[in-house]
């Protein structure tokens, strides 16, 4: 006798049937569509309450952005965060370009300064030194000094705009661009997330409270660094956040 | 036939060649970081890419205007 034909012995997962005599169907099983790990919509305010909305479209970190995207991302994937080195890090090459646009004019006035001073003094006549120098100031010359200092301040910019770090609803990802020629994408999905460490070290990075975060995952790629990120620690919230969520949602 | 090295006209003429070699290569590498930017720009997707492709072929046009001003 079959275990269907008997209520008391009857299993909980048995097909019922009223006709007894028939022969088992088989039941197939129904095949769900795969779930997409999208994080509720009550999601949003916490991230916002953890890191705030975005400023300025040219901010280093990016809050669930309508505009930024980046090729590998998949349909169903959502950017909660993208992240450049925190701004203060341009401020070097930025200066330092400043510098060399104004150098010929500043080594100008210094020749003319120190011409008239030596001559004044009787000391060394500078005046047919400063009219070679002046050759320098020939359009080809001139042009090429700047041609040569724009290229010097783009190309660090570029690797600034580009090296992006990208937190979305299903994985973390590093995009890093070490020059124009080079590029490395790395990424790894949230629950594949084994521990989230930050440092902040230095006086700059405490003052302008900005550093690296380590995430150490269990996929092929060891661990990813978010290297001189804002507000580190909001990050790691949001991280956890995410993982939190990642977890309810598929369990 | 040597050249005459107390000629200041070769010197000129080397000075030229110099100068028309460094502004064609200059303008190759220009090409490069344009031909770069678009490249990148499709890998990444921002509200200032169509302000960054822009200013790379500005440069590459002043990078021209360098093999013209060699010629000179």
């Amino acid at each position: 006798m079959s275990r269907a034909s008997n209520l008391d012995t009857i299993a909980p997962d048995d097909p019922i049937s009223d006709n007894t005599s028939a022969a088992p169907k088989l039941v197939t099983p129904k095949i769900d569509p795969p779930k997409v790990d999208l994080p509720k919509e009550d999601i949003w305010p916490k991230i916002y309450d953890i890191v705030g909305h975005t400023k300025s479209p040219l901010s280093s970190s990016l809050i669930r952005p309508k505009v930024f995207s980046f090729e590998e991302k998949n349909e169903n994937e959502e950017i909660v965060i993208a992240l450049r080195p925190h701004w203060i890090n341009n401020a070097g090459w930025f200066l330092l370009a400043l510098l060399f646009a104004f150098l010929p004019f500043i080594s100008v006035l210094i020749m003319e300064v120190l011409s008239q001073v030596l001559v004044n003094y009787n000391l060394v006549d500078l005046r047919n030194l400063t009219a070679d120098f002046n050759l320098f100031f020939h359009p080809f010359y001139l042009l090429f000094w700047y041609l040569l200092t724009f290229i010097y301040a783009f190309e660090r910019f570029v690797s600034w705009y580009f090296n992006v770090f990208i937190i979305t609803t299903e994985r973390v990802i590093d995009i890093d661009f070490y020059n124009l020629f080079n590029k490395k994408f790395s990424s790894a999905e949230l629950s594949m997330i084994q521990d989230v460490t930050y440092s902040i070290i230095g006086f700059k990075e405490s003052f302008f409270n900005y550093g690296d975060v380590l995430i150490q995952t269990a996929s092929e790629i060891n661990e990813i660094v978010f290297e001189r990120v804002s507000n580190p620690d909001r990050i790691i919230k949001v991280l956890e956040e995410l993982r939190h969520n990642n977890k309810e949602t598929s369990g | 036939m040597t050249p005459d090295l107390n000629n200041p006209i070769f010197f000129a003429l080397i000075q030229k060649l110099f100068l028309i070699f460094l502004s064609v290569f200059y303008f190759i590498f220009a090409i490069i970081i344009t031909k770069q930017i678009s490249i990148l720009s499709k890998s990444i997707k921002d509200k200032f890419n169509s302000i960054l492709i822009t200013v790379s072929y500005v440069h590459l046009f002043f990078s021209f205007l360098l093999i013209v001003l060699a010629f000179l």
